[in-house]
């Protein structure tokens, strides 16, 4: 397989975006298209490479080598397993739906925000294909230019504060990431991450390993955005236009929890198992703290940006139980918070569209007069409460089952934590949807159809279908997660 | 043989000389002659780089030991006369509208080059405080030359006391290294600590420490930074160009230079904390700023206070690493330095009344639907300075920090990385004003095609740099020895 497949999926939407920069067009339906297409294209090259990864081998696949620098060992490096792949074609899937849903929102420099989306759906690819710590760190970094640039050009009104809170928090957090990379670049003179997981273990002592792990743990924590480190999320969500807050919830958070399955945890396991008890609490509290937090907003979008905080939660305490159900589940739950939290916001976008207000008390009945979209809402935020038979539920099923092993007390609380869920979710669809109608713009609104109807329609088909048969995706990252276990079984 | 290594030094000089005659005896009969003046300046210097490439292949002591010529620094000088090149191609609009002392400010800003490229290749401390006099001369003129504006000739006097003050520290350290160590050549002393296996007398020390006492103030260093924020608003902007690229270029590799020699592990505390102490205060002196050349100003503090936290540690790689740092640091400045050339008032040059109001950062707001490209190239650069990859300003800060943790300085390089993050908010503002504002002051950009040109060129030249690290790091590699 000589193709370089996974450097045109990096490249091919930074190219795309680079010659957009040249032409001067206005129109926006050429713009669209362009957007469009070039993103589909991505979509249908993570497709082949769906299709061509084998889901037996446990090294990673597709790899390719550029050396940059001849005397030392950094280099572009690139490969995926499971776990990569799995988010990589969360990423081709969002990116087309994003810049679709933005087509009546986005009206003004509609070329930058093609260019800006493209970029960064190039950078995350990036990303998450990456083996080399170097250029992790350069394409984590450089994500933060066009998402400034996202939330703070098409945002709300208070999109200057919420976009510099987002890229100084985040600026912070990677500085000590940077240190410890290159701390770890003097100490063993590589940034070969497939070297560094098999022999760093051993190359470090533990007092070491435990303070690199606190560095690598600091810019994921605020990333994912775990508990004390959250409070950029909820600015950012409700500041960033409705297409940002998908990608943002979707992909960028993502990025700190692949960041710990994929570099802290195989770096520095002592580290990581000495930290782990706090993490889980940390994450207990996060999934009851963000579920009660949630409960009291009264914009829609802050209360789903809260209740990313708490799912969020749930994949960190399946990450750090360390049992082949809790990584299995966090994964799990990664993809479909992806998709779930998604759609949330599409709705919350479609909402804002017609009626122009995110707060809950200016809403109620939109049921009666717009049941198409009633529908698919009734089935994200089933989704997101966690019913069984939609993807919800299987991660957060399986993230109990797998912390239940390691702590019983961490895995009630967070099963309160879905109840809690429940709570918030039911609630806020009982008052946008179904209440009586107070706001007079619902009783004429037109129902969602053509490109908003099919985007919600792929979603909800997707959710579905994953949360009653998962091992259509679970396949292809569980030995992944099995190598990531079996560094933790004494020998 | 001896004059050729001379050569590049000599152009720029009898070129400032014959500008100056030109102007005495042609000018009042051609009322256009500054444009031949301009283009002679340039002519000159593109001799200038001819001569110092032919130099190349030289490496020798010269003058009894007063002046040294290697390929590192026919290297340096090259890239010198470059950058003054491109600031000369910039001033072409300075030089139209005042065309009473155009002469001047071109023979000038040679003879500050001039300076500058004496000072790199000197052997001698006195050939050393021949060319640092020779290039604060002509940039305490530099900075007054605006006889029109009261803070032009603030800015120079200013300039001038305390650029004497510091000359004259220069003086008395390097009588007491005199005196303590009998020689003033940079080969000898070296060979003398040697022989006294670092065990050198306090008076030696001291007379090091006053040294680059004025070092530290000619670079801007805190804390004797506090000319340079006034300095920078004061002169003329091309003037300003001139101090943030070629200034601070020579003065690094001069210092580069002269400690190349000695042990660097006596100075290397001194080093870290006025680096660490010039970050800091860098940083947080440009949160406030309301004026694009104070931040500017500001912000170049905080960039050398980097370069001399490099100078910290021992060792091949450090020296490279600062080279590599100050060299990126020279193209991002002449990039945001020259945009700053394009922020005009109509009229005439720097009407210090309006320039509160075109200066002032808030008047970029809605450039990025006047002027999407240069709004574009200006945000890259901000994004660069502030140390975002991929843009080539983090790898200039990856270099230094690997050096100053792998010389062991862990906790002042954390600190450094820290407050780079704190002086990203001041280069966001930048970009925020640009894209995310309401457009409220329209500036007018100059049409000038040379100024965008080139910071088009070095935005390019900034986003590309990746590519080229390797192959800069392996000719700076096989320079030190």
């Amino acid at each position: 397989m000589n193709f370089p497949i996974l450097s045109t999926l990096i490249f091919l939407p930074i190219i795309c975006a680079f010659f957009l920069l040249f032409l001067r067009i206005k129109n926006a339906v050429i713009l669209y298209s362009f957007g469009m297409l070039a993103s589909i294209i991505n979509f249908f090259i993570s497709i082949v490479l769906l299709s061509q990864f084998d889901i037996r081998k446990t090294e990673f696949q597709f790899t390719e080598i550029f050396k940059l620098f001849s005397t030392s060992d950094i280099k572009y490096y690139v490969g995926i397993d499971g776990i990569s792949l799995s988010m990589i074609m969360l990423t081709t899937l969002l990116v087309p739906i994003c810049i679709a849903i933005s087509i009546n929102t986005i009206k003004t420099r509609i070329k930058e925000f093609i260019i800006a989306f493209l970029v960064m759906e190039g950078l995350v690819i990036g990303s998450f294909c990456s083996l080399d710590l170097l250029f992790f760190y350069i394409f984590f970094e450089a994500m933060l230019i066009p998402m400034f640039l996202l939330i703070g050009i098409w945002g709300g009104d208070n999109r200057v504060y919420a976009s510099y809170k987002f890229f100084i928090y985040t600026l912070f957090g990677s500085v000590f990431f940077l240190f410890a990379i290159i701390l770890i670049f003097l100490y063993t003179g590589t940034t070969d991450v497939v070297l560094l997981s098999k022999s760093l273990k051993s190359y470090f002592p533990p007092n070491f390993q435990i303070w690199f792990f606190l560095a690598f743990f600091i810019s994921f924590a605020i990333k994912i955005p775990m508990f004390p480190f959250h409070t950029w999320l909820p600015d950012a969500h409700v500041q960033a236009p409705t297409s940002g807050s998908v990608i943002l919830a979707g992909i960028l958070i993502k990025l700190g929890a692949y960041g710990f399955l994929r570099f802290a945890i195989p770096f520095f396991p002592i580290g990581a198992q000495y930290f782990a008890n706090y993490i889980l609490i940390l994450s207990a509290i996060a999934i009851i703290y963000g579920s009660l937090v949630a409960l009291m907003q009264e914009d829609m979008k802050k209360m789903i940006a809260y209740s990313s905080v708490a799912h969020m939660g749930f994949v960190t305490m399946g990450i750090f139980s360390f049992t082949q159900q809790g990584i299995d589940g966090a994964i799990f739950q990664m993809i479909s918070h992806g998709l779930v939290s998604a759609s949330l916001f599409m709705c919350v976008g479609s909402i804002y569209d017609r009626f122009h207000t995110k707060k809950i008390s200016e809403l109620g009945g939109i049921a009666l007069s717009m049941p198409n979209f009633a529908i698919m809402a009734m089935i994200f935020t089933l989704a997101s409460v966690g019913l069984p038979s939609t993807s919800g539920f299987v991660g957060e099923f399986l993230t109990i089952i797998g912390t239940f092993k390691a702590n019983k007390l961490i895995s009630l609380v967070a099963g309160f934590g879905v109840i809690l869920g429940a709570c918030y979710m039911l609630w806020l669809y009982k008052r946008v949807w179904f209440s009586e109608i107070i706001n007079t713009d619902i009783v004429k609104a037109k129902d969602i159809k053509n490109f908003e109807l099919t985007s919600y329609l792929i979603m909800a088909v997707l959710i579905l279908t994953l949360g009653i048969m998962p091992n259509l995706v679970i396949k292809y990252f569980t030995n992944s997660s099995a190598e990531i276990v079996k560094i933790f079984i004494p020998k | 043989m001896n004059i050729a290594v001379l050569l590049p030094e000599i152009t720029l000089f009898c070129g400032g000389l014959l500008i100056l005659m030109f102007d005495i005896f042609f000018a009042k009969k051609n009322s256009n002659f500054f444009y031949i003046n301009h283009l002679l300046a340039l002519i000159i210097c593109g001799i200038a780089i001819a001569l110092s490439f032919k130099n190349f292949v030289i490496n020798d002591f010269f003058f009894s030991k007063l002046y040294h010529n290697s390929p590192l620094i026919s290297l340096v000088k090259s890239f010198i006369i470059l950058l003054l090149t491109f600031v000369l191609v910039m001033s072409l609009r300075f030089v139209y509208l005042m065309p009473k002392f155009s002469a001047e400010f071109l023979a000038l800003a040679l003879f500050a080059t001039t300076g500058g490229l004496i000072m790199i290749a000197s052997n001698d401390f006195l050939t050393f405080y021949l060319g640092l006099e020779l290039q604060a001369l002509s940039f305490y003129l530099l900075s007054a030359i605006n006889t029109k504006s009261p803070k032009s000739s603030e800015a120079g006097l200013k300039y001038f006391i305390l650029g004497c003050l510091a000359s004259g520290l220069l003086l008395y350290g390097i009588s007491m290294i005199y005196g303590f160590m009998g020689t003033t050549n940079f080969s000898t002393i070296a060979e003398l600590i040697e022989l006294q296996k670092n065990n050198v007398s306090a008076g030696f020390l001291l007379g090091i420490i006053l040294v680059l006492i004025a070092m530290f103030f000619k670079l801007a260093n805190a804390p004797f930074h506090m000319w340079s924020p006034d300095v920078y608003e004061g002169s003329p902007t091309i003037v300003a160009t001139i101090f943030a690229t070629i200034g601070k270029f020579s003065a690094v590799l001069a210092l580069v230079l002269i400690f190349y020699n000695f042990s660097w592990a006596i100075l290397g505390k001194i080093m870290i904390i006025v680096g660490l102490f010039s970050i800091i205060v860098g940083s947080f002196g440009a949160i406030f700023q309301k004026n694009f050349k104070r931040l500017l100003a500001f912000s170049s503090i905080s960039h050398v206070g980097f370069v001399i936290i490099g100078f910290a540690g021992l060792g091949k790689n450090v020296v490279v690493s600062v080279i590599f740092y100050i060299l990126i640091y020279s193209l991002i400045s002449l990039g945001t330095f020259g945009f700053l050339n394009l922020m005009i008032s109509k009229n005439e040059i720097d009407n210090d009344a309006e320039d509160k109001i075109i200066f002032n950062i808030n008047s970029l707001s809605g450039l990025s639907k006047t002027n999407p490209v240069m709004a574009l190239c200006l945000s890259l650069l901000m994004f660069s300075t502030a140390g975002i990859p991929p843009l080539a300003g983090f790898f200039s800060k990856f270099y230094i920090l690997s050096a100053t943790i792998s010389s062991g300085y862990l906790f002042f390089a954390l600190v450094a990385i820290i407050f780079s993050v704190i002086s990203a908010f001041y280069y966001l503002r930048i970009v925020k004003i640009i894209y995310f504002d309401k457009p409220n002051y329209h500036i007018n950009l100059d049409d000038s095609l040379a100024i965008k040109s080139i910071i088009i060129f070095t935005t390019f030249l900034n986003l590309i740099m990746l590519l080229f690290i390797e192959n800069i790091f392996a000719l700076l590699n096989s320079f030190i020895f």
